[in-house]
């Protein structure tokens, strides 16, 4: 029987052709794209929000992880995203060209950025009845798109 | 007989041709260039001893200063400088040829008195970091190698003493939630601070941030952020710039250039 057949499904995708052309075109990618990241094999989508959007999201997710009956895996995420926050301004600190590039095509406020999300963590966020319908419309439309 | 503008295709034609007259082709004569090296010879350098090879074909600037020799070679200057934006003009021929003489190499004698240890790209392929010993001119750094005949205790005393003045440079600390973003007036000298990690991670407890078993986010040339090891490989999953991530114990272990 060929062993191939054996393998459970994720490791011969993580090895196989779709990821393995992705990572090794890394220089090409462009800042637009979606983003494989290889230790947690989880894909991060950039939504680019503006200053006003990021802090709306911060404070309805630091309102929300005050209720007592969030579930605790919904916390980790929304902790998760607190964090993604403070990175992409680092990330724009450290390597602010290929943002700038973006803006500049496509003519967005200098204070846009883009904030990488998670499949899980975007469910979570959107699942906070706290969260303003600016920033949910920034999250699901407009320049999400 | 049908008038030019009357043909087809020609006045489709007129607005790009007009733009061939606005087309700036900035040239550098050579002679102009030698006579500017002339004149930087009868001057002189403090330090330096300068000496125009007049080749007719391939003029040359030599410069000497203590062991090293370096050879400019005059057309390839000429070539270069009009890209630069800098004037052509007599005065500004001096003053290019003088900010060039800034990319001299470094001495032994310099790089012992005043090297500063940083980060820079290395390797084959340019993408693995090197402890590099530097020499800030102006706004430039130029880096060391140490000269063929150079003992290799020499050699290492200057990277010692370029390590140590290292944690002396000035590195703005900024904190970002739970990273920390080091920064210097010179984007080059940012990872000087890395030359001495455990003074960082000293510093970075008093501002609150738990970094002692954090990764660095090392690109030479630009900001360093140091993180948890988790937020580090978010910050840099991205993968569309180059950068290493490590640990920061293994800073130390990186390799000299």
């Amino acid at each position: 029987m060929d062993e191939c057949a054996l393998l459970p499904i994720d490791e011969v995708s993580g090895t196989g052709e779709p990821y393995g052309t992705v990572l090794e075109r890394k220089g090409s990618v462009s800042a637009m794209s979606m983003v494989y990241e290889q230790s947690t094999r989880v894909v991060l989508v950039p939504h680019w929000l503006s200053a006003a959007d990021r802090d709306a999201l911060a404070t309805s997710i630091e309102a929300a992880l005050t209720r007592a009956d969030l579930p605790a895996t919904t916390a980790d995420r929304l902790v998760d995203v607190l964090t993604e926050l403070h990175v992409a301004r680092a990330r724009d600190v450290v390597w602010p060209s290929s943002a700038a590039r973006v803006r500049l095509v496509t003519g967005w406020d200098p204070d846009t950025l883009p904030v990488r999300l998670s499949a899980m963590e975007l469910a979570c966020t959107l699942s906070l009845p706290e969260l303003t319908p600016p920033v949910r419309a920034a999250l699901t439309g407009g320049r999400s798109l | 007989m049908a008038a030019p503008s009357d043909l087809p295709g020609v006045p489709a034609l007129g607005a790009p041709l007009r733009l061939l007259t606005r087309l700036d082709r900035r040239s550098c004569d050579l002679d102009d260039v030698v006579a500017a090296a002339t004149r930087l010879c009868a001057a002189g350098v403090p330090g330096l001893s300068l000496q125009l090879e007049d080749d007719v074909r391939r003029p040359a600037l030599l410069v000497e200063e203590d062991e090293r020799l370096w050879r400019v070679d005059l057309a390839e200057l000429a070539d270069e400088l009009p890209a630069t934006g800098a004037d052509l003009g007599p005065a500004g021929l001096d003053r290019a040829l003088r900010e060039h003489l800034t990319r001299r190499p470094v001495t032994d004698a310099e790089a012992a008195r005043r090297g500063v240890a940083v980060l820079a790209w290395a390797g084959p392929a340019g993408d693995d970091l090197a402890w590099q010993v530097a020499v800030a001119r102006g706004d430039l750094l130029v880096g060391w190698t140490p000269h063929p005949f150079t003992g290799a205790l020499d050699v290492l005393a200057v990277r010692d003493a370029a390590r140590a003045r290292a944690a002396d440079v000035v590195v703005r600390c900024s904190v970002e939630g739970p990273v920390l973003l080091l920064d210097a007036d010179a984007p080059l000298l940012a990872t000087a601070a890395l030359a001495a990690p455990e003074q960082v991670v000293a510093r970075s407890a008093e501002l609150g941030l738990l970094l002692a078993d954090g990764s660095v986010v090392v690109t030479p040339g630009r900001p360093v952020a140091w993180a948890p090891r988790a937020v580090a490989a978010r910050l840099a999953g991205e993968g569309v710039e180059p950068c290493v991530v490590l640990p920061w114990r293994q800073l130390a272990d990186l390799p000299w250039a």
